[in-house]
């Protein structure tokens, strides 16, 4: 009876450590989450600069009736610099580059991209919302500071003038940065976007999943229903755990020795990335299958087997869709450590600056945890933000691959 | 009475091994056809091992080594290896002691043993066929109007019958039953020593119970086991007023020692 | 047999058993009260056995009350349920034995001593022979001992026998002599009586027969 007023309170003060710990984790990650979210917000909008266009056939090479191909060849730098011209008055060789110099050096992209799907407009003029440079969007969303001395900057004062002047004419605008969605990687930072890292996971990690989740189901089917326990078994076991703790460096030089080396694939593609990935994530689905098999009861095995089920009809018509749940969520969470993986594509060459969208596993492509570590390495102050707002996307899948593995292990509990 | 010239399986000279370790001594015993036939004794006897025998379900346990004769109708050998297992199982059916019925529908429950046998040639006979199985383990009525409801949401005694249904659906000619209603409440347990009533009509019933009233119930013959050895075996109104063996009217009057 | 390892039933059992044992030797002892009655006529007799009546009724309650408590709370099988259909029954015909010990004893006191001496010897023999047969029956109750058992449901044919002469003999006596009619009719009736004890006897050696066997034997054609 004495003692229970110091169990109470040894109680208590255990409780509150969790708490604390609870409250002191979630204030970590809410800072954590606020910094990358300030940071990378700014790369969802680009500052723009509003420019009367007209499409003059002097700077033209082609009209209205070409074709899309022609369109696509053709160059619009003439263009680009005539819009110049026509906006900006009297302007000295000087300070025509300069002007030049405050749009996105893409500005002829832009005009193409623009005539493409408004030919009609040849020989008109229309006001377009031309992307800033990258500098400029940085000066107007305040991170350069303006009151340094100009060798500090990178805009000199001649173009704060002109942006000053801009400003009191409301030509300088925001848009939302659809750009950072559809577009590869650019040396430019105002059009860098993050689609050909998107599109080289995806790859990956389809060809990731098709080669470890058929092999890892299976592999443990044998392993668990038809291989009888003993010494080899035991080794292998061991084995597959093992592996499951291998640095994933070490799978990158697997596939650089043995799928580039042996096998001469190509470099730098999914289809390499996603097998040596695939490498890595096998352990993760073997264990997670295993573990779910040695769930099922073995009454439901009995069941069947004496109905006059084979053992094979046996583990697949029962065995194996009951662990099926199990597996999934083993296999997602696999496939969530899998995306987010570095190292292994390093070594196969797939954190490179890849600027076209890959079309499928075999065309060049980077990852996107490579790409937020290429544009984290870069000089260019307008790949700060990206990088951020890199993470934030990388977070927000592994997010949510996590959680549909626990709507699944949710799902599979009611049924039980 | 027992029929004594009708046998639906006859073994002996039965031996069986758990690695080294003796489990079923030399035992033989003849099962009448279309009677319910009960093995009693205490725990670790030997009674659920020596049913598992008969349908092979011990050669799912490695270390396990069956030795004897078991014959069928006078003809089939059960451990002949011409005898595929699956048809084997589909002669002799089996239930459990916790009810296990398959995490799917109550139709699929009763379904899956005829589709994997090829029993049924069209859609409509397997559902008479599951109807048919569902009527004779008396659930019909209480299922008939959420065949796809998922089994698991039964009561203990409805799953118990639901898994009578599915073992019948294959037609066996025997029915193994080990312990079925230990994990049932009387009222469930009631229920199905009455199926098994009027199973025996159309099926041989063994039945392995540690609850010796249940014996008397529900068998008209009755073996008494007891560290891996037949003690004795008789009618089972003669072992429950005057059994032969001291050792067995100690058993069956509570005198455990 | 081992013990029970329900105590409980165990000793309800033993107590059933002991209570039959004690209502057998009370039984004994009126009617080996009631034979003696016969030749001494002694009204002491009476009041005895009349006692000893009482005592036997509650035998015969408390042994009934015992074996449904267990049939209700224990649902004996085997050998307990032989015990206890076995008590159940023996102990209805003991508590017969016991009227009938009263009946003849009241008879043989109220009659008239007019009868021929050899008569009331005969009767004295029969009554000892009634005596005699129960106890064997009571002693193989208690032995387990089924040939013993058999012995004494033949030697009821002997009494039975006796009875017929006896009654042969009385009748005759009577019809030549009108006067010994009342207490001829009297010692029939008692002459009735250890008939009829025989037959109990008799009844409880089947039941012996039952409780070790497990089997109601046709005991007409052992006989032959």
């Amino acid at each position: 009876m004495t003692n229970i007023k110091k169990r109470l309170s040894a109680e208590r003060r255990f409780k509150f450590y969790g708490q604390l710990g609870v409250f002191l984790s979630l204030l970590f990650v809410t800072l954590l989450m606020l910094k990358i979210f300030t940071t990378g917000s700014g790369a969802f909008f680009r500052t723009t600069i509003e420019a009367d266009v007209f499409f003059d056939p002097n700077f033209m090479q082609v009209d209205k009736n070409s074709s899309d191909k022609e369109i696509s060849r053709a160059s619009f730098e003439a263009l680009a610099d005539s819009v110049v011209n026509y906006n900006f008055k009297d302007l000295n060789e000087d300070q025509f580059i300069k002007v030049r110099e405050m749009f996105t050096r893409r500005f002829d992209y832009q005009l193409r991209d623009y005539f493409l799907d408004n030919k009609d407009d040849y020989k008109k003029t229309v006001k377009l919302k031309i992307t800033a440079s990258s500098d400029l969007d940085q000066i107007v969303k305040g991170n350069y500071p303006r009151n340094v001395p100009e060798a500090q900057r990178k805009i000199n004062d001649y173009q704060l003038s002109i942006l000053d002047e801009l400003n009191k004419q409301e030509r300088i605008g925001s848009t939302f940065n659809f750009w950072f969605f559809t577009n590869g990687d650019s040396r430019d930072p105002e059009t860098a976007g993050i689609w050909g890292a998107i599109m080289g996971s995806f790859y990956a990690l389809m060809v990731c999943l098709a080669f470890a989740f058929p092999i890892g189901l299976f592999a443990s089917v044998y392993l668990e229903e038809y291989t009888k326990p003993g010494k080899i078994t035991d080794l292998i076991e061991v084995n597959i755990n093992n592996l499951a703790a291998v640095p994933s460096i070490v799978f990158g030089l697997l596939g650089l020795g043995m799928l580039i080396g042996v096998f001469n694939m190509p470099f730098q593609v999914p289809l390499v990335g996603g097998l040596t990935l695939g490498f890595m994530t096998l352990p993760t689905i073997i264990i997670a299958c295993r573990s779910s098999l040695r769930a099922v009861p073995p009454s439901i095995r009995h069941g069947a087997l004496a109905l006059g089920a084979t053992k094979t009809q046996t583990t697949f018509h029962h065995v194996v869709p009951l662990a099926l749940p199990g597996t999934l969520t083993g296999t997602i969470i696999g496939m969530a450590q899998a995306l987010g993986e570095t190292a292994p594509l390093l070594m196969v060459g797939m954190v490179a600056f890849v600027m076209e969208i890959p079309g499928g596993p075999l065309d060049p492509a980077t990852g996107l945890p490579s790409q937020i570590y290429l544009w984290s390495e870069s000089a260019e102050r307008g790949f700060i933000e990206k990088t951020s707002a890199g993470i934030m996307l990388l977070l927000l899948f592994l997010i949510a691959m996590n959680l549909t593995a626990v709507l699944i292990r949710r799902k599979v509990e009611v049924k039980w | 009475m027992v029929d004594n010239n009708n046998f639906a399986l006859k073994t002996n000279n039965v031996y069986v091994h758990y690695g080294n370790k003796m489990a079923i001594n030399n035992v033989a015993l003849d099962f009448p056809k279309n009677e319910v036939t009960s093995l009693i004794g205490p725990s670790g006897c030997g009674k659920s091992t020596f049913l598992r025998c008969l349908n092979r379900m011990n050669d799912v346990i490695d270390s396990c080594k069956v030795e004897g004769s078991f014959i069928m109708n006078n003809t089939i050998d059960i451990y002949s290896d011409d005898l595929p297992i699956e048809n084997l199982r589909e002669k002799i059916g089996m239930v459990f002691q916790k009810p296990n019925p398959f995490p799917k529908s109550i139709y699929e429950n009763v379904a899956y043993g005829p589709k994997i046998h090829g029993v049924t040639s069209s859609q409509s006979e397997l559902d008479d066929l599951v109807k048919e199985s569902l009527h004779r383990a008396g659930l019909y009525d209480e299922v008939k109007d959420r065949l796809t409801d998922v089994a698991t949401g039964l009561s203990g005694g409805q799953q118990q019958r639901l898994c009578i249904a599915r073992a019948i659906s294959i037609k066996p000619e025997i029915i193994l039953m080990d312990e079925p209603c230990s994990a049932l409440d009387p009222i469930a347990t009631a229920k199905i020593e009455d199926l098994i009533n009027e199973l025996k009509e159309n099926y041989t019933i063994i039945i392995v119970t540690h609850s010796m009233s249940q014996a008397s119930r529900v068998s008209t013959k009755t073996a008494f086991f007891h560290l891996g050895n037949l003690i004795e075996e008789g009618d089972t109104s003669k072992i429950f007023t005057k059994p032969d063996k001291e050792q067995t009217n100690d058993y069956i009057t509570g005198r455990f020692g | 047999m081992k013990e029970h390892t329900d105590k409980n039933f165990e000793n309800r059992l033993t107590t059933i058993r002991d209570q039959l044992s004690e209502m057998s030797a009370v039984v004994e002892k009126q009617l080996s009260l009631a034979t003696s009655c016969i030749k001494s006529k002694d009204s002491d007799c009476s009041d005895a056995i009349q006692n000893l009546d009482l005592q036997v009724d509650d035998f015969e309650k408390a042994v009934r009350d015992e074996c449904f408590e267990v049939l209700t709370l224990h649902r004996p099988v085997a050998s307990d349920l032989r015990l206890v259909f076995t008590a159940l029954k023996v102990s209805k015909e003991m508590e017969r034995i016991g009227d009938h010990c009263r009946g003849l004893s009241n008879k043989a006191i109220k009659s008239k001593s007019d009868l021929e001496p050899e008569i009331i010897e005969e009767l004295s023999a029969l009554g000892k022979s009634v005596l005699s047969l129960v106890h064997e029956v009571f002693d193989s109750l208690f032995a387990g001992n089924q040939e013993k058992a058999k012995e004494s449901w033949r030697r009821d044919l002997e009494i039975d026998k006796l009875y017929k002469s006896i009654l042969k003999t009385l009748i005759d006596k009577m019809e030549k002599n009108e006067s010994i009619v009342e207490s001829g009719t009297q010692h029939i009736l008692i002459a009735k009586s250890l008939e009829r004890i025989g037959d109990h006897a008799a009844n409880i050696a089947e039941e012996v027969i039952f409780n070790i066997s497990g089997q109601y034997q046709d005991l007409e054609k052992i006989r032959l």
